[in-house]
């Protein structure tokens, strides 16, 4: 089955892209990762990017965040994004609520608006009894629950995330696939990319990394 | 609003790291350990360090656990500040990306940097002063803590800067141990130093803060002090290198849209700043090395005097003045009845002034020759300073010098009428090594002041050994 590249160009009835990228190249060297990557996303739409393992995704999700020059290519962000990297990008010697308290002086929140929204996502991932706990004192799978929360706090129109769910228990998964789906129904867009995609997350359209250029991925392989 | 994220930066950087305990252990505990180690070891020998008094090199005497606590407490603080400013940034520069992703100015986050350093530069240098005290007390303790200060400021910025610029921990942190003994260790060190005072050793960080840390322990006249604030501008530099290299290594991509928002107003402001700190510090400083060679000195007022001496042998019959009558030329002092031939003589005041000392008492037996009295000659007051012997060649007849009467408050200006040529005797109440250092006389006449100044009142004096 051949797939055309670039698959996921859009109508042109569709309101403006939140995320407009068109022709993004990208080589360490003479390895060339991204070959002209094109890609629109719209509000309330959740893409999947999926991928054998050094195949880019993360380039090019690091790319889209601003955390990566490419050599060639436009990119438009129309709002504010939340990136979740795939390594944990945190204050080790903080606690939780000092990380949520130092981002949400990044982003601007108010204190008030911080406590809510911080409250929300630690009684939603079940991590709130953690809130004074050191980073480096907390488990895996729990340091990715505040890694996550870290991109969410500001509430974004669009969500750039990398591997979001490695470490997760099975039940905090399907909270996350929960915020995910609120999230859409509230016009908000979600670009995640990952090893593994299925189907309790309901993407829109997953698309597969290869040689360097998105295809539509073959449903059999990845949805589950 | 840019108050409270710099805030918020500053209390997250700050809690960070005093939550490293095992970190903040070993800081105290190696300069403690090295200290005690050192003094245990080290021989109860005199030495000699080079220092800069009146902006002239000399050689003063003291002793190998003076000149080591003197010297390495400043090293041990520079080091200890430089490995903390490396700590701070390098531990959190990583995530700070993801701060900047999220909103932050690297502007604000690099000067958070800063505050906190700042903060824990005084504690560096509590530590080392306390440390310190246990080996000696520098001469001049507020200069000696401020040399400190300097060089944990200065070092502590160019720990953060390393930080910015070495993705190592280990090559950060070697390149700063290296480059502290390279600049602090020797080059800085006179007498250890072949280069020590070529201009381009200025450069260097522990440049000033070594000198006054030196002038500050082992000489009594603060010659360093006004140069060594040229380490403030100095560090200055650094932040704004800092704030260069910390911005490429946590750029982020302009096409976000939020990060256009950001103008660079606060960088603009920085290097403002810094051009106007940077001019304001060379002028000083030129102004400094420009000024006329002087030497400063401290001394007592006096007058010269006479001897009343009795002309015969004989009784004293009566005293005509008391001490502290003032007397004129050829006036009568006392009679004495001569021995041989029983007339009495009128003994004269060989000169006008006001009798200082009366030896003698009425009805007393006085040989001839015996010294009845004393004379100041009020009228011809003068200022008599101490002039160290490597000084004292500088100083030449005629030369120009302010005189400051602490007692009046008063500033007068006067010529170097005699130069001693034997040294003063050594004054018993100081210590052995500034005993070493002899001292000779140098006079000055004080005009205009006659009945105001008491004989034996403090002087300062500063000579302008430049010329007449």
């Amino acid at each position: 089955m051949t797939l055309a590249p670039d698959a996921s160009v859009a109508q042109p009835a569709m309101p403006d892209p939140l995320l407009h990228v068109d022709g993004v190249r990208k080589a360490f060297g003479r390895n060339v990762v991204l070959a002209g990557v094109s890609l629109d996303v719209r509000a309330g739409e959740a893409v999947a990017i999926v991928g054998e393992n050094g195949s880019g995704k993360s380039t090019l999700l690091k790319i889209l965040a601003g955390l990566e020059t490419p050599d060639a290519g436009e990119i438009a962000v129309r709002r504010g994004i939340g990136y979740c990297p795939q390594r944990l990008e945190l204050f080790d010697g903080l606690t939780v609520g000092e990380n949520l308290e130092y981002f949400g002086a990044a982003y601007g929140l108010h204190e008030t608006e911080l406590r809510a929204t911080g409250r929300a996502f630690l009684d939603r991932f079940r991590y709130a009894q953690y809130v004074d706990t050191p980073v480096r004192n907390l488990s895996e799978g729990t340091k990715q629950k505040l890694n996550l929360t870290v991109a969410l706090l500001h509430e974004p129109e669009l969500l750039l995330l990398d591997e979001p769910y490695q470490g997760f228990d099975y039940e905090t998964f399907l909270n996350f696939a929960g915020l995910l789906r609120d999230w859409r129904s509230e016009g908000r867009a979600v670009l995640t990319i990952s090893h593994l995609v299925t189907a309790d997350l309901g993407m829109d359209r997953v698309l597969e990394l290869r040689e360097g250029t998105l295809h539509a991925a073959e449903a059999d392989r990845h949805r589950g | 609003m840019l108050l409270k994220r710099i805030a918020t930066a500053v209390s997250m950087t700050a809690r960070e790291f005093l939550r490293r305990r095992g970190m903040l252990a070993f800081m105290v505990a190696t300069p403690v350990l090295s200290f005690a180690l050192v003094y245990a070891a080290l021989p109860d020998t005199a030495a000699n360090i080079d220092a800069i008094e009146n902006g002239v090199k000399v050689q003063v005497g003291t002793d190998q656990v003076a000149l080591f606590g003197g010297v390495s407490a400043l090293i041990y603080a520079a080091l200890l500040a430089g490995i903390t400013g490396f700590y701070v940034m390098s531990s959190a520069i990583k995530t700070d990306r993801r701060l900047i992703l999220a909103g932050y100015h690297a502007f604000e986050l690099v000067a958070a940097r800063c505050v906190v350093l700042l903060a824990l530069d005084l504690g560096i240098t509590a530590l080392l002063v306390a440390i310190m005290l246990f080996f000696f007390t520098p001469k001049q303790f507020g200069a000696y803590v401020l040399a400190m200060y300097q060089g944990a400021m200065v070092y502590g910025f160019y720990g953060a800067l390393i930080a910015t610029v070495v993705k190592s921990e280990l090559g950060g942190l070697i390149a700063i141990v290296f480059f502290a003994n390279i600049d602090l260790g020797s080059l800085e060190l006179p007498g250890y130093s072949n280069v020590f005072g070529e201009w381009w050793t200025q450069f260097l960080p522990g440049y000033f803060p070594v000198q006054l840390a030196i002038d500050a322990a082992f000489t009594s006249r603060p010659d360093l002090l006004v140069p060594s604030l040229w380490t403030g501008p100095h560090s200055l530099a650094v932040v704004a290198l800092m704030l260069g290299t910390y911005s490429r290594a946590t750029h982020v991509h302009p096409f976000l849209p939020e990060h256009k928002r950001h103008l660079p107003w606060a960088s603009i402001l920085l290097t403002l700043l810094l051009a106007l700190g940077a001019a304001g510090g060379w002028r000083y400083y030129q102004e400094w090395l420009a000024r006329p060679p002087a030497v400063d000195v401290e001394g007592r007022v006096d007058a010269p005097k006479a001897q009343v001496v009795a002309l015969v042998s004989g009784r004293l019959r009566s005293l005509e003045v008391a001490e502290g009558d003032d007397v004129e030329e050829d006036q009568i002092v006392a009679w004495v009845e001569d021995s041989f031939t029983a007339a009495s003589l009128a003994i004269r005041a060989p000169v006008r002034g006001r009798v200082t000392t009366m030896s003698v008492r009425r009805g007393e037996n006085v040989v001839q020759g015996a010294v009845l009295a004393e004379i100041h000659r009020l009228n011809q007051l003068e200022a008599v300073l101490e002039v160290d012997e490597t000084h004292i060649d500088e100083v030449a007849i005629g030369q120009t010098v302010d005189l400051i009467l602490p007692s009046l408050g008063i500033h007068v200006q006067t010529r170097v009428a005699e130069i001693a040529s034997i040294p003063l005797p050594p004054d018993a109440s100081v210590s052995e090594r500034t005993r070493r250092i002899r001292k000779y006389a140098v006079k000055c006449p004080i005009e205009g002041q006659e009945g105001k100044l008491r004989l034996g009142v403090a002087v300062k004096g500063r000579i302008f050994t430049g010329g007449g």
